[in-house]
């Protein structure tokens, strides 16, 4: 058991060394959600996601001036069930993100924001023994608080507001989850949006949506399981505004595939996964998103 | 499963570190054009300022002040936030009246990046 776990860190390892580096620009994610474990379980666990980008700043000779972004976040989560249809999620990040600009290198670290929501199982048959296609509709809704700082300045400058460690905007989460799974194979539907507010600084990031389709396979031996999937998500950002004018060189649409194995033991998972943007337009071409990793560890109980 | 916890841990970190790069701060060289050191002016008359700088890569842009000798008030002061590596400076000001006898000074910064690394270099200019 000791090895199978060394062995899956060490690929973590490898994985995340072979991705890192890469070039890199500006924190535009939506919530990230994945193929989540066991549906009917309570959870927690820790997940770390690294994204990076490369942003192009427009200079008027010409030249090339670019600066890279690099964003860690280390995020506790976990699930519960107050009601045998209801979930409860809690998300507690620890970001630290980076950004290279011409030999400086400026960073910040802290608890970003929280968040909280709920699903409802509006379809469940998964209980059911007689049924050999098991469906689970999940509908929810929740709430990104303004717990990470948004106001953190540097050298009296005030840090731009994607290398802030919150967006200090109290936000609305909707989402939906299909997922339907005959004997090991599954197919997984989920959408996610964003609606925001502007923050105290005048600042107000564009609503998001993400719409992702998931494949797996469960392949399980005794208490040994292993789930592997792929995946492609669609993720559209509208513009930032800030005190009420449109940034033009913000928001845009990314299209990324990507692949995960999940290792089940007993009640403890551990997973990776990778996703590449095979298709992008962000701020009016002006940032290129890199490779995503995702790493997590899970206990349920 | 402490020790498997403990290594994730340390693997996330592992790549925080890789993340690391060493990146080359740019060097810029300022020079004035126009007018030449030491030049006096009178009251009223109007100082043309013409410079570059000249940059390895591409920098955020520049800051141009004009200072009292004697007493370091600011009598004159720019910003541009234009992102280029060569980059020409055409400014004017007019000497005010009444307006204290003795060294002026003109400040140009090259701003290199937005953590506060400038190179600057500065003018001696006389007024009466």
């Amino acid at each position: 058991m000791k090895q199978l776990f060394g062995a899956m860190a060490i690929c973590l390892l490898l994985v995340s060394n072979s991705f890192a580096c890469e070039v890199c620009g500006c924190a535009a994610g939506s919530v990230y959600s994945g193929i989540l474990p066991r549906f009917n379980k309570n959870f927690v666990g820790a997940r770390y996601f690294y994204r990076s980008f490369k942003t192009q700043h427009i200079t008027t000779d010409n030249s090339e001036l670019y600066t890279k972004e690099y964003y860690h976040t280390w995020d506790l989560y976990a699930r519960f069930y107050p009601h045998k249809r209801v979930q409860i999620f809690a998300s507690l990040p620890i970001n630290h993100n980076r950004q290279y600009d011409n030999g400086a290198l400026v960073s910040t670290t802290g608890i970003g924001d929280i968040q909280l929501w709920a699903n409802y199982a509006a379809i469940q048959t998964s209980d059911s023994s007689l049924s050999k296609i098991k469906h689970l509709l999940l509908l929810g809704g929740g709430l990104k608080m303004a717990t990470g700082e948004s106001n953190y300045y540097r050298n009296g400058n005030l840090l731009n507001p994607n290398l802030q460690l919150g967006s200090g905007s109290w936000d609305l989460l909707f989402n939906y989850m299909y997922t339907m799974r005959i004997k090991g194979w599954g197919m997984q539907a989920d959408g996610y949006a964003k609606i925001t507010t502007t923050n105290p600084a005048g600042f107000k990031f564009g609503n998001r949506f993400s719409q992702a389709f998931r494949g797996f396979y469960w392949y399980q031996k005794n208490k040994v399981a292993l789930l592997t999937h792929i995946n492609a998500q669609y993720e559209f950002a509208f513009k930032d505004k800030t005190l009420g004018e449109t940034l033009i060189e913000s928001g845009g649409h990314t299209l990324s595939a990507g692949a995960g194995l999940d290792l089940y033991l007993g009640r403890f998972i551990l997973g990776v996964q990778a996703q590449q943007p095979v298709y992008h337009k962000q701020a009016e071409n002006l940032i290129t998103p890199n490779t995503r990793i995702l790493g997590q560890f899970t206990v349920l109980f | 499963m402490k020790k498997v916890l403990l290594f994730s841990i340390l693997t996330s970190f592992l790549l925080v570190q890789s993340c690391k790069e060493k990146e080359e701060t740019p060097t810029a060289t300022i020079t004035f054009i126009s007018p030449a050191e030491h030049t006096h002016f009178m009251a009223g008359d109007e100082i043309n300022i013409k410079a570059t700088i000249e940059a390895s890569t591409a920098i955020h842009g520049w800051n141009l002040f004009i200072i009292h000798g004697s007493d370091q008030s600011i009598l004159f002061e720019k910003d541009s936030h234009e992102h280029a590596q060569n980059i020409n400076i055409d400014e004017s000001w007019s000497v005010p009246s009444p307006i204290t006898s003795g060294a002026i000074y003109v400040k140009l910064e090259a701003i290199i990046n937005h953590d506060g690394d400038k190179v600057d270099k500065s003018l001696e200019l006389h007024i009466h």
